[in-house]
């Protein structure tokens, strides 16, 4: 078992709070500090990139393990995270070995969505010589809704399960064939559709706008 | 008098790294020679805030984004173009962030519902039609399993948005740009 090691929590969700990507983040943070005397930081990319920099590249600096967790957008990362890797490439040195992590979610149910994000980011940990430790990609992200695990009982059982199954593997330093992703979806497809389909209509609703759901404001002929 | 079409080209290149003007001036050369209005948007000249994830563009102001800028206006400019040209580095197998902080913004150009295509949930369209999508993806060194990559965030894209997406990653170093950029087009044009 690897004793004191650092581990840095990038959260790449624009939310500044109640994201999929801070829950996930959270719970694994949690379940790593019940095990083991790691120590734990986390930073908000979004509201830390343009400012202060720095900080960001100086705590992944003294971290052995960076977790990169960030909601899917448009098939890839969102543009604040890519930033956030260009900057880490180009202030990370050699001088120890740390390993990335992701947590990856998107709000389409299946989790295949994210195989192209976690493609990039794979690729990333090779191109600039971080080890490579697998994650989490979950889909139907949405009905996480930046709740805690805990809190949301049986939906999030399977995930939860999954992270408890990621951090024994990242005490132990064990490491799983192929691409070390857990793959899991929260909601099965068809009830996350129906659901989901039911709820943007409501709260379009709420905003008296649910006549105007299918306009076309930018068409032009 | 028959209208031109339109183009619009969205170049992604970063402060520092691969220059992108020479390809992108053979790319407007080579449009304008086949007829098409072109208009290029370097990215990285223009402040678009970052998508927050709020779906008001969905659910308040149904295909209108409520951060005014010009994250706003690029939807609207890209869905009456005719040709849309991603012209971007290769960042780790994808897009470069100053392309993907545009591309972020584009969601209120689908509606939110889920619906099943292929096997596959997608969001439907709000539109009828979509612009065909050309993507140029620039590096300066050679490497198959980034590229490999990047074909497939381009096919990802096309599944999501209903164009029709073609493009290719081009080495500056050993491919003719002017050729690359014609082989390009004629699968368009």
């Amino acid at each position: 078992m690897n004793e004191n090691r650092k581990v840095l929590f990038l959260i790449g969700s624009p939310k500044k709070s109640r994201s999929t990507s801070e829950s996930m983040s959270d719970y694994l943070a949690e379940t790593i500090v019940k095990k083991v005397d790691w120590h734990i930081e986390k930073i908000h990319i979004l509201s830390t990139i343009h400012e202060n920099p720095d900080r960001i590249a100086k705590a992944a600096i003294q971290s052995d393990l960076i977790v990169l967790a960030f909601p899917t957008y448009v098939d890839s990362l969102p543009s604040h995270v890519i930033r956030t890797l260009m900057l880490l490439e180009t202030r990370l040195d050699n001088s120890k070995e740390r390993d990335l992590m992701v947590l990856i979610n998107c709000g389409f149910p299946e989790t295949f969505h994210n195989d192209n994000a976690l493609k990039i980011c794979r690729f990333y940990a090779k191109q600039t010589g971080l080890n490579w430790r697998g994650g989490i990609a979950v889909g139907a992200g949405g009905a996480i809704i930046g709740k805690k695990l805990a809190e949301l009982g049986g939906m999030a059982g399977n995930l939860m399960k999954n992270i408890d199954l990621l951090t024994d593997r990242l005490i132990k330093d064990e490491m799983l064939q192929d691409d070390g992703i857990l793959r899991v979806q929260t909601v099965p497809t068809r009830m996350y559709n129906m659901a989901g389909n039911m709820g943007w209509k409501k709260q379009a609703q709420k905003y008296g706008v649910q006549d105007r759901l299918y306009d076309k404001p930018d068409l032009k002929i | 008098m028959v209208a031109n079409i339109k183009a619009l080209i969205l170049n992604g290149e970063m402060d520092k790294g691969i220059d992108l003007s020479a390809i992108s001036q053979t790319l407007k050369d080579a449009l304008e020679d086949r007829n098409y209005d072109v208009e290029e948007k370097k990215l990285k000249e223009i402040e678009i805030k970052p998508c927050m994830g709020c779906y008001a563009c969905w659910i308040k102001t149904p295909g209108k984004c409520i951060i005014d800028d010009y994250g706003r206006g690029l939807v609207s400019e890209m869905i009456n173009s005719q040709l849309i040209v991603y012209l971007t580095p290769v960042v780790y197998g994808g897009y470069s962030p100053e392309l993907k902080k545009a591309l972020d913004r584009i969601i209120p150009l689908l509606l939110p519902f889920f619906k099943k295509i292929k096997g596959e949930v997608h969001h439907p369209k709000r539109y009828d039609t979509y612009p065909d999508v050309l993507v140029l993806g620039i590096t300066d060194k050679e490497n198959y399993e980034e590229e490999v990559i990047f074909n497939e965030l381009i096919g990802r894209n096309a599944l999501n948005w209903y164009s029709t997406f073609k493009g290719r990653v081009i080495d500056i170093h050993n491919d003719s740009l002017e050729t690359a950029v014609v082989e390009a087009l004629e699968g368009r044009i």
